[in-house]
This record gives C-alpha cells, sequence and structure tokens, in this order.
C-alpha cells in the first residue's frame, strides 16, 4: 500500500514537471500560437494530476473540478484564443522587452528562486510530492513575469492563464483544492474574464491597428 | 573469455548494422506523412554499397587532413559504440572510459569534420564547418549537464554502472524526467535532424552538416555517412539505455539478449518514431533563433540538477 501510494505521488510530481516544462515551451517559443498550445498542454496535465490526485485522496468534489477544467481550460479557453488570433489576424511572432534567451533565463532564475523559497516547507513534508509546491509557485511567477515583459494583449492573457493554473495546482495539492463553491466562482471569472479581454483586445486592434500594449499611453492626452 | 570477445563483436555488428536501417525506417515513416509511398526501409544500404563501389574524386589542393577526416569520423564513433551498453549492460571498453569520453569523442569526429570542410577551400564546406562548431558550442554543455544530472544521481560516470542502477527505478524521478527532455532537444541538434538542420538538402540557406561533407566523394563519402547513421543510433541508444533501461540483460545469457535485443528494436523504433514526428510537424528553425532551442534545454538541465540538489 506505502509503495503504491508513493508511486503515485511520484507520477504527480513527473506531471508536475511535466507542466513546468510546458511553461518553459511557452516561454522559450516565438509564435503564439506554440504559446496557446503550450497552455492547453499544460491545463491538460493539470487536469491529469488532479484527476490522480481526485482518485487517491477519495474526495468527489475534486473529480467535478476535473471535468470542469477539461472542458473550459482544455477546450473553450484555448479555442477562444484561436478564434481571437485568426479574427484580428496576428502575425506570427511574439515581441518582447527582453531578448528570448534572457527571458528564458530570467525565468529559470524565477523558477529557482521558487524553488529556494518553498525549500524550507518543504522539508517538513512528507515524502509525498515534493515538487508540487514549489513548481506552482514557479508557474505563477513565470506567468507574471510573462505578464511584465511581453509587448502583446493575448501573450498577456497567457500570463494570466499560466499565474491561475499555478495557484489552482498550489491549492490542489497541498490542500486538495479549495471548496467546490470557491472553484466554481474562479473558473467563472477566468472564462469571463478571457473572454472581455479577448473582445477587448479585438477594440484595441480596431483603434490602434496593432495589438502592442506600448501604444496604450497614447490615451493620455 | 569468450565474453571479452562476443560482446564487442556483437555491439559492433548491432550497432553498424542496425543503423542504416534506423535511417531508411525515419525516411520511410515521414514518406508516409507527405502521402508518400516511401523507398524501401534497405534503401540506406543500397545507398552506401553504391559509394562504396565508386570512385573518390579529390580536391588537388586537400592535404592529408582531407584523407584522413572519415576514417577518423568512423573510427571514433565505432569506439564511441564499445562505450555504451547496447545489449547488456556490461560495456565492453568499460576501462578505458566513461560518458566524457563519449562526449569528446563526438567531439574530436566534428573536430575533424570541420577542419577537412575548410581544407578544400570551398565556400560552402567553410560556412557549413562554421555553422556546426556554433550549433556544437552550445549543444555540448547542455548534453554534458543533463548526463552529469544522471552521474551524480547514481553517483558514477560509468555508463554501465549508471544502467544498472537505473534498472531499480520503477518510474523516472521528476529530475530525471527534467534531464530526459533536455536531452532529447540536444540530440536533434547533435544529430542534425529538422528543427536544427536538414538532412535531406543541399540548398545553401539551410545546409549545416551536408555543407560540410559536400567535397567528400565515393568510399569517403560513404564512410562518413554511414559515421552519422550510427550517431544518430549511438544518440538514441545512450538515451534508451541510461534513461529506460527495462529489460536490457544484466549478464551474458543467450536468452537474456534475445529479449534484450527485441526490447532494444522496440524502444529504438519508438524514438525513431518521435524523431519523424517532430520533422514532418515543425519547420526548420532560422539559424538565429536555434540559440533558443539549445537555451531551452541548457535550462531544463540546469533545473534537473538543482532541483535534484534541493528537494531530495
Amino acid at each position: 500500500m506505502k509503495q503504491h501510494i508513493i508511486v503515485n505521488s511520484q507520477t504527480i510530481d513527473v506531471l508536475a514537471v511535466m507542466m513546468l516544462i510546458a511553461t518553459i515551451l511557452h516561454i522559450s517559443t516565438g509564435r503564439l500560437t506554440t504559446c496557446v498550445w503550450a497552455y492547453a498542454i499544460r491545463s491538460f496535465i493539470l487536469a491529469c494530476a488532479s484527476g490522480i490526485i481526485a482518485y487517491l485522496s477519495g474526495i468527489y468534489h475534486i473529480f467535478i473540478t476535473t471535468g470542469i477544467t477539461l472542458v473550459i481550460k482544455v477546450v473553450i479557453i484555448p479555442w477562444f484564443l484561436f478564434y481571437i488570433i485568426k479574427k484580428v489576424g496576428i502575425k506570427k511572432e511574439v515581441e518582447s522587452f527582453l531578448s528570448f534567451t534572457l527571458s528564458l533565463l530570467c525565468s529559470c532564475g524565477v523558477i529557482l528562486v521558487a524553488y529556494y523559497a518553498t525549500e524550507p516547507i518543504i522539508q517538513f513534508e512528507s515524502t509525498l510530492m515534493k515538487h508540487c509546491l514549489p513548481i506552482s509557485i514557479a508557474i505563477t511567477l513565470v506567468g507574471f513575469f510573462t505578464m511584465i515583459t511581453r509587448k502583446k494583449a493575448i501573450t498577456q492573457i497567457l500570463g494570466l492563464l499560466a499565474m491561475e493554473d499555478g495557484l489552482f495546482f498550489a491549492a490542489l495539492s497541498t490542500s486538495y483544492g479549495m471548496p467546490l463553491i470557491v472553484e466554481l466562482g474562479v473558473f467563472f471569472d477566468i472564462l469571463v474574464s478571457v473572454i472581455i479581454m479577448g473582445i477587448y483586445v479585438y477594440r484595441i486592434k480596431e483603434t490602434f491597428e496593432s495589438i502592442d500594449i506600448g501604444f496604450l499611453k497614447e490615451l493620455r492626452e | 573469455m569468450i565474453q571479452l570477445i562476443i560482446l564487442p563483436i556483437l555491439q559492433i555488428v548491432v550497432i553498424a548494422g542496425l543503423s542504416p536501417l534506423i535511417k531508411g525506417f525515419i525516411n520511410n515513416i515521414e514518406a508516409r506523412f507527405q502521402c508518400r509511398k516511401g523507398s524501401s526501409l534497405f534503401q540506406p544500404y543500397y545507398n552506401l554499397a553504391k559509394l562504396f563501389r565508386k570512385d573518390a574524386v579529390i580536391s588537388e589542393t586537400a592535404s592529408w587532413i582531407f584523407i584522413a577526416t572519415p576514417y577518423v569520423t568512423f573510427v571514433s564513433i565505432l569506439i564511441i559504440a564499445l562505450l555504451v551498453p547496447v545489449l547488456s549492460s556490461t560495456v565492453p571498453a568499460n576501462f578505458t572510459g566513461d560518458v566524457i569520453l563519449v562526449i569528446y569523442l563526438f567531439a574530436l569526429g566534428r573536430f575533424f569534420l570541420a577542419l577537412s570542410s575548410l581544407d578544400t577551400g570551398s565556400a560552402f564546406g567553410g560556412m557549413g564547418g562554421s555553422r556546426e562548431m556554433t550549433i556544437s558550442s552550445m549543444a555540448e554543455p547542455a548534453m554534458m549537464l543533463s548526463v552529469f544530472n544522471v552521474a551524480i544521481i547514481n553517483g558514477s560516470t560509468n555508463l554501465s554502472n549508471i544502467t544498472q542502477a537505473m534498472l531499480s527505478y520503477k518510474l523516472l524521478s521528476p529530475s530525471l524526467f527534467l534531464s530526459l527532455a533536455a536531452l532529447a532537444i540536444v540530440i536533434i541538434a547533435e544529430a542534425g535532424r529538422i528543427p536544427v538542420d536538414n538532412p535531406f538538402t543541399h540548398l545553401e540557406l539551410t545546409m549545416i552538416h551536408e555543407g560540410m561533407i559536400l567535397e567528400f566523394s565515393g568510399r569517403y563519402l560513404a564512410l562518413i555517412e554511414w559515421a552519422s547513421c550510427m550517431k544518430l543510433l549511438i544518440l538514441l541508444t545512450i538515451l534508451v539505455n541510461t534513461f529506460l533501461p527495462w529489460g536490457i540483460a544484466s549478464g551474458l545469457t543467450f536468452p537474456g539478449l534475445i529479449v534484450s535485443f527485441f526490447l532494444y528494436i522496440v524502444k529504438i523504433g519508438f524514438f525513431a518514431f518521435l524523431i519523424a514526428i517532430v520533422e514532418s510537424s515543425f519547420a526548420k528553425v532560422r539559424l538565429f533563433r536555434i540559440p533558443n532551442l539549445l537555451g531551452t534545454s541548457f535550462v531544463l538541465a540546469v533545473l534537473a540538477i538543482i532541483t535534484h540538489y534541493i528537494v531530495s
């Protein structure tokens, strides 16, 4: 039984690392569609992890959040983002204030900060799921980092979604998720905010002929 | 005593004999993705046989380095074939070196290829050589870090010991998973496959490895082509037998080797299929984007080592 639990928690650790790899893919790629694919893949892995956690812990409301994750984060949001990218006719390149290599190294540093910051906590945990907390905080911080450094409005949405993924995974792996009603609220928030931001992106494009958020400074007159 | 004779011969035969087949397999799968029927699986063997029968043309300005290069490249790859565990976790040339020697033997072959590409004075050769050296200067640290992570976890740089130790793992640990991902990216760069280099074209804008070997012909070209096939197979073997060594024979019993051989074929075939998928679904990246790809691999390898130290 003990062996069984250790193997399964290591599965969750490996899934967490795969989420981290998807996040690094999101940072390192130069194409917007690949960024959206990275988000969809990470959400799918997140859904797998939460399904396994639900099965192991026997808390059934996590199954519900797993299902909602699959529907909203893996299908609806990526589909909507692809739709916006097509509708706005964005060029494929991602633009950033930092060079790609530099932003890659910075996010590597951010991930290490997350590991060092959580080291005192994970020392006291049992052997189960040692990588989950640092990785979820790392994903949150990297999402924040992309929101700061990327120029386009769509990449900002993706940064926000990464932060939300990280927080969701932190709650899931440390305390088996938040109460169901809170999570439903969060999902609804995310869905609505992505749709509103999508429409907003479209309006920015209509007004400035570009979705570079640098143009928003021109609002000050 | 028999072990000392049989195992090296077996490894050389498997690596040298199977490597053109792997190339043919990848080409065939890619042709099927493009809705073509594709050439036979054995086409690379026919190509090699044809090249060995042809005369070699050597530039008048070429020095002895040009003639020595095919042999140096081929022999360095053959030595590597003796340094990695293939069918059995025992390594024939275990006493001479470890994974660091493997990495530097790859570097030796590449160094001589780059020299010979400059030797004939052809413009394309020099361009290919400089590109190859640029890429390898970024691929090598990433490869070393990801292999060193495995070495640190298992407490040995000896590939035979690493394979033995990895046999006891039921599931890859997160840190090993990160270095597996890093090594997979590096292998694509080292073997000159599509997101980094296009192995099928002689178009001057894209070529790296093909540019270097443009001046070779006849049996010299055959040796270099064969060596590059073997390099791909050996890199895949290192990946498979250090990270997923399940089913590899520990001793030298006949049934164990048979089982190990079939599992080896299945695992290598799986990774070759993955390479074919990657090559069919991605375009070659621009030369100035390659540091980006290899930087990703480097970051993954660094994270692998540091997470191992922090968490465990």
